[in-house]
């Protein structure tokens, strides 16, 4: 694998690593109200 | 003694059946008892979702007819069973709306942020306190140890360690047993399904699922009569209490595992989807070249490839036009018994009076004039139905199919021109015959595979033409290969061998010509030979005319079901007067291979990782040691693991994009830049062989008593003279006679 494919993977896992934070917080809030 | 035999009997019964029906049938009755000690509010759920179903049936009947039963609508009631929802859903709209605007206050505060940062710091500190505790100690032993193996050399060719026999004699007796017994038992669910069937029904009632969907239809016909929107909420809090039964039930793992497996179905239907997004690209990329048309490239930019892949979907296509005019034709008249025609073309072709389609025309234009004709007498009569019967099994009260034209009509008039009922049989013979040829269509000068699947219950035949989807150890059994090309039947003037069987043969279909130059030639190429020789040769056969004329053979109902797709590696290889008709498509380049599947990445570092460590040390171990030891079996069993996956993601969803550039065969117009995707399983799952003409040059290589050990090799960086002459260069063979010519002057 080349440097520039690792590199493209390692965006895009920081990208989904974002974006499952991003539900997280989401769901965080919910729990929060709940309360 | 009845008693003692049919119990000797009961007790053949029991030992005869197969011991896995008992332990399906100890875990229906495990299932079925913990609906009962587990889950026996099901019950009260199930009784009640049908008694909404029921009052919203005469809700849905009163409405329509304005009746009164005197029944009100139940579906909007909360159940009985005293239940939380999940996630502390509030019970009534008026309590949400309160709460989501508490949510957005809170979810924008920098409390809650710090809040969530600090869970996830929390969680984080115990996945990496396990991380750190057992992983890493671990990757580190085995590293360790590998290393160990690595500073001894040895020569033990194949022999095992004893810690690795020890382990396999270990896995001889659990694992292997456990995983044999595991895939069997799962093949004997398959086998009988009825069992998990039985399990799958227990669960949906455990689970509410039959609630859920009884609820779902009765709250459907409550709502298209009341449009009630205001107590859709109710029905979601009701759907939030239902599942929750499920998610209190099944443990968090269970779940993320449920997630994983959602998730890895999820990205493969995103990545058919867009496989076959580029298929269709690729259709209308081929639609829209004209019926001869060349591929040009160096050596190695995928021509084969591309033209083969190119033939595969233009049999497709033919096929799936030809589906299409069936429709057409079959409306023209929609009352005509097609059945009986293609039953009785069905029977014309197993007796091989139909076998294409000048056969097809004539035997449908033969009905048809025996259908015209109006017997003078009796005997006459009984000619024709000797006839009928006899050429075209068919009974003469049946000659046109059992079609009332009568009662229906005789005549199609579509406001451009009136078409009889038996010119629509003669094309729908035609595109019937197209459809359901079993032969790929297609010839060529390379092999190519096709792998149809073709289903037929005894009525109308369906193809499934799927490119993606097809497992690699079915191929070999559902194979088809494209035709020999035999070019006697592509001359229209001489032949190479004038009495060939094949030589009229071709009518329709795609054909395939690699390296059409080396085949065709150029006018330089063929200076010498002339129009006028004896012996057939590429300026007096004919293939010229052949091709320029080939629609004619080929068009049904309008349409030319025919396509020459060639390639060469510079268009002048191939004679103008034939290059001028195509258009030519020249590859430019090929990208890396990307997926269509998406969110693969991470897994992609994994193997990345993993891999390249082994690839190392793997390499050095083999150059110490030859024995096997426990470290490099577990580590090559899970570097292959990773590698296995890892390929086979990228066969399947993988594929690369050739940027082509489109001119006219003149080679003087404008140039057009488009794309053509290559797609990994659909070309390179046994499709052609890249090395097509590779058997002329394995005879000749099986000629030589010579090999690549056995050449002569340079002495020193500079040629020795002897060492140029054993080149058998023209350029030195012509050094070496002019100084031997200087030197006898």
């Amino acid at each position: 694998m080349t440097g520039k494919r690792i590199l493209i993977n390692l965006l895009k896992v920081a990208g989904g690593l974002v974006a499952v934070l991003l539900i997280g917080y989401f769901i965080f809030t919910t729990g929060q109200v709940s309360v | 003694m009845k008693k003692i035999k049919s119990f000797k009997s009961l007790l053949k019964t029991v030992k005869s059946t197969d011991y896995r029906h008992y332990i399906c049938c100890a875990l229906t009755l495990i299932f079925a008892a913990l609906t009962f000690l587990v889950f026996p509010t099901s019950f009260t759920r199930i009784g009640e979702s049908l008694r909404d179903l029921w009052t919203s049936v005469c809700f849905y009947v009163q409405e329509l007819f304005d009746a009164n039963f005197g029944i009100a609508p139940t579906v909007n009631v909360y159940s009985t069973v005293p239940w939380t929802p999940i996630w502390g859903l509030p019970a009534t709209w008026e309590e949400f709306k309160v709460l989501w605007g508490k949510y957005w206050e809170i979810w924008a505060t920098k409390e809650n942020v710090s809040a969530y940062f600090l869970k996830i710091g929390e969680g984080a500190e115990v996945f990496s306190r396990y991380v750190l505790l057992l992983v890493v100690p671990l990757m580190l032993v085995g590293y360790l140890a590998f290393r160990r193996y690595l500073d001894t050399h040895n020569n033990d060719y194949n022999k095992e360690s004893g810690p690795l026999r020890a382990v396999k004699k270990i896995a001889d007796v659990t694992y292997i047993p456990g995983k044999n017994w595991i895939s069997g038992f799962v093949r004997f669910l398959k086998e009988h399904p009825k069992h998990y069937q039985t399990w799958l029904l227990i669960w949906a009632i455990n689970f509410n699922v039959i609630v859920i969907f009884i609820e779902f239809i009765a709250f459907y016909l409550y709502f298209v009569v009341s449009f009630d929107f205001l107590n859709i909420y109710r029905q979601v809090y009701k759907l939030f209490i239902d599942i929750s039964v499920p998610v209190d039930f099944i443990p968090f793992p269970f779940w993320c595992l449920f997630g994983y497996l959602i998730f890895c179905a999820v990205r493969k239907n995103i990545g058919y989807t867009n496989l076959n997004h580029m298929e269709h690209m690729n259709r209308g990329f081929i639609n829209e070249r004209p019926i001869v048309y060349m591929v040009c490239g160096t050596m190695g930019k995928k021509k084969t490839t591309a033209i083969s892949d190119m033939l595969l979907s233009q049999e497709v296509m033919f096929r799936d036009k030809s589906l299409e005019k069936l429709l057409e034709n079959d409306m023209k008249f929609p009352q005509f018994p097609w059945i009986n025609l293609e039953n009785n073309l069905k029977w014309a072709m197993s007796t091989h009076r139909v076998y294409n389609l000048a056969t097809c025309r004539e035997y449908i234009r033969r009905l048809r004039a025996l259908f015209y004709i109006e017997p003078e007498n009796e005997r006459e009569l009984r000619r024709i139905k000797k006839q009928l019967l006899r050429r075209y099994n068919l009974p003469y009260d049946n000659r046109l199919f059992d079609y009332d034209y009568e009662r229906y009509g005789f005549y199609y008039d579509d406001s451009l021109k009136l078409t009889d009922v038996w010119s629509v049989i003669e094309t729908y013979a035609q595109l019937y015959l197209i459809y359901v040829t079993q032969s790929a269509l297609l010839l060529s000068n390379f092999s190519i595979r096709t792998d149809t699947v073709v289903s037929d219950l005894g009525n109308f035949p369906m193809r499934d033409n799927d490119f993606f989807k097809r497992k690699a150890a079915e191929i070999d059994f559902i194979s088809k290969y494209s035709k020999i090309a035999d070019f006697d039947a592509f001359r229209l003037n001489r032949k190479v061998i004038e009495d060939n069987i094949n030589k009229d043969s071709f009518e329709f279909g795609a054909v395939g010509i690699t390296e059409v130059g080396k085949e065709r030639k150029n006018n330089l190429e063929l200076q010498e030979k002339k129009k006028k020789d004896e012996q057939t040769n590429q300026k007096n056969d004919g293939f010229n005319d052949w091709l320029k004329m080939i629609r004619h053979s080929a068009t049904v109902d309008n349409f030319p079901f025919t396509k020459v797709i060639t390639d060469e590696q510079r268009p002048e290889s191939w004679g103008a007067d034939a290059r001028d008709l195509c258009e030519i498509v020249h590859i430019n380049e090929s990208s890396d291979t990307r997926l269509a599947m998406p969110f693969f990445a991470l897994f992609e570092l994994f193997y990345a990782l993993i891999y390249s460590k082994f690839a190392g040390l793997y390499r050095e171990y083999r150059y110490m040691r030859s024995d096997n030891t426990l470290p490099l079996y577990a580590f090559k069993k899970l570097a292959s693991m990773i590698e296995h996956r890892y390929k086979r993601i990228y066969n399947t969803f993988g594929y690369c994009v050739l940027s082509v550039q489109v001119e006219n065969g003149t080679q003087d117009g404008e140039v057009k830049n488009k794309k053509y995707y290559l797609c990994s399983k659909k070309i390179y799952s046994k499709r052609f062989s890249t090395d097509c003409f590779s058997d002329y040059f394995a005879k000749k290589a099986i000629r030589s008593t010579v090999g690549l050990d056995d050449l002569a090799e340079y002495a020193d960086v500079k040629a020795s003279f002897d060492e140029l002459k054993q080149q058998n260069s023209y350029f030195i063979n012509d050094l070496v006679y002019k100084q031997e010519k200087e030197k006898k002057e």
